[in-house]
């Protein structure tokens, strides 16, 4: 077994105990980036000088007696629309291909004071406009476990890469299930946290109301560790949520004896694949065996949720991508180009009342939902994975119910700003990945987290690992 | 109400023409605009209470006023 096959947390104590050198691991890490990267495509770019260097960095910190912090020495990859000053971050595009921007992503300066080592930048939907992970200005990346299938985006190199075992964990980010879509796809662990838990400054905006920052792993536990580190408030993004920040993973480990588990009895559970519809009440009785009871709930209006998200999402987007729209169109692909003029038909006071909704169901949606239960659970597809043909350009309008159907799950809780996380619950008639949708109030990210946890503990879905062909 | 969705389309291409984009479609007008216009109308008659006093910076702060209290 490869260093590369633990999990982050057991890899960071293999590190700390001078079991295996920050270099070996990362040499490891980008040898497998390289392997898999005609296969994948999940890297827009790799950075063997930089990630060697920050290795060796560690490495010398540690031969010195000092840990520079809970990833000392870890290899990780993030979705290329996390700024570092001076450094080329594509946002997947042609009309960034170059940029270079003035300042550094928080959650990149709090992942690299915790020790981490970043070995490269990772594919995307360009703009992060689309659930799919195509991207015709990088080329398409693939899913790991068929690569004939897309591995969802937006974050489809986050997902990817973490799947293939390159890195131990990725900062992907979650305007409609652009972090769950992926994790899920791919077999791993991805969380869109409660919208103003993780900084966005120096992360490119694609919607300022909806984006989420959001990390992908491979266990609860490994995702606790990440979040922890990226957590909390931030003086440069004054929208960021000032409260505490619980220790993830110090509650990890706690019971869900009386956990009140809510199944939804309309929308989430309409039309679903009865391959998905199966597996996730498999994995519902697993945490009923640790202790858990099912309810039924009603999500009252989540019908309109994923229509008034995209209002927001489309409205903004349009605008921040206005003055390039007018200017340089044809950078664009034609289909992005098509999403990020959306925004255009929607008129100004639709955008305003779906704002001003928000809060109302919100409120609403707490009282009704959480009154009865503690966590949510839907699928995070409700459609087998399609594949890249299927959802391409190539496929015309066909394509579009699908890409509908991609997000009828994840993007409610976008709208509603409320965390939600996926986990892989088995695979589908195709031999690909399934996921399972933990949803909770605000901010109750180690709620899910120890029920994702327990899963875990019972299963090992997440220890499975796809053979790529290279 | 019936509601005129070739005339809300028109408007929205037209609009977007007048503000210099013109590669928008009837086609990219119709996918959002409508079904945005839609859940508005459909949510707005089903919600409690009226909404004149509802102030979208709300939202943040309830975010925070209804977190899970989960140690």
């Amino acid at each position: 077994m490869s260093y590369l096959d633990l999990s982050l947390i057991d890899a960071a104590a293999a590190l700390a105990a001078g079991e295996v050198s920050s270099l070996e691991l990362t040499r490891a890490a980008l040898a497998r980036a390289h392997a898999v990267q005609s296969a994948l495509n999940c890297f827009i770019a790799i950075d063997d000088e930089g990630a060697l260097a920050a290795a060796r960095a560690a490495d010398a910190a540690h031969a010195a007696g000092k840990l520079l912090g809970p990833l000392h020495g870890v290899p990780l990859a993030h979705k290329d629309m996390y700024y570092r000053t001076g450094e080329v971050t594509s946002c997947g595009s042609e009309v960034r291909r170059a940029y270079r921007p003035t300042t550094t992503a928080t959650l990149l300066e709090r992942l690299q004071g915790a020790g981490a080592v970043t070995i490269g930048r990772l594919n995307m939907t360009e703009f992060a406009l689309g659930p799919t992970g195509h991207n015709a200005v990088w080329g398409d990346c693939r899913n790991p476990w068929n690569t004939a299938h897309v591995p969802c985006g937006s974050s489809s190199g986050s997902g990817a890469a973490v799947a293939a075992r390159t890195v131990f964990a990725s900062l992907g980010s979650d305007t409609g299930g652009s972090t769950r879509l992926p994790a899920s796809a791919n077999g791993v662990v991805g969380i869109k946290p409660t919208h103003s838990l993780l900084s966005r400054h120096g992360v490119m905006g694609l919607s300022f109301s909806v984006d989420t920052p959001g990390p992908i792993a491979r266990t609860a536990a490994d995702l606790a560790r990440v979040l922890k580190v990226v957590a909390g408030h931030d003086t440069r993004d004054p929208t960021s949520s000032s409260r505490a920040v619980p220790d993830y993973e110090a509650v990890l480990n706690r019971s869900i004896a009386g956990l009140r588990i809510g199944i939804p009895t309309n929308y989430f559970s309409e039309a679903v694949d009865p391959v998905i519809a199966a597996a996730i009440e498999d994995a519902i009785a697993v945490l009923e065996l640790h202790g858990a009871r099912r309810v039924s709930v009603r999500v009252s209006l989540a019908e309109h949720m994923s229509e008034l998200s995209r209002a927001l999402v489309y409205s903004e987007a349009t605008a921040l991508h206005g003055h390039a729209l007018r200017t340089e169109a044809d950078r664009y692909s034609p289909q992005v180009r098509v999403r990020a003029s959306t925004g255009l038909a929607i008129p100004a006071s639709t955008y305003v009342e779906a704002l001003q909704l928000r809060s109302v169901l919100l409120r609403q949606f707490v009282a009704d939902v959480f009154a009865d239960c503690d966590v949510l659970i839907t699928p995070t597809l409700a459609i087998p994975v399609p594949t890249l043909a299927e959802t391409g350009v190539g496929a015309g309008e066909a394509m579009w119910p699908i890409i509908a159907r991609l997000v009828q799950c994840t993007a409610p809780f976008n709208y509603l700003g409320v965390p939600a996380l996926s986990l892989p619950v088995g695979f589908d008639h195709q031999g690909l990945p399934i996921g399972m949708q933990l949803v909770g109030r605000p901010f109750a990210e180690a709620r899910l987290l120890r029920v994702a946890a327990r899963y875990q503990e019972a299963t090992d879905w997440h220890l499975r690992a796809p053979t790529v062909t290279v | 109400m019936a509601v005129d969705r070739s005339r809300e389309i028109a408007a929205a291409a037209a609009l977007a023409e007048l503000q210099g984009f013109t590669h928008v479609t009837a086609e990219t007008a119709e996918r959002i605009a409508v079904g945005a216009a839609n859940a508005v109308r459909a949510v707005r008659a089903a919600v409690r209470g009226d909404q004149f006093d509802v102030e979208p910076a709300q939202y943040p702060l309830e975010l925070e006023r209804l977190a899970d209290t989960d140690p």
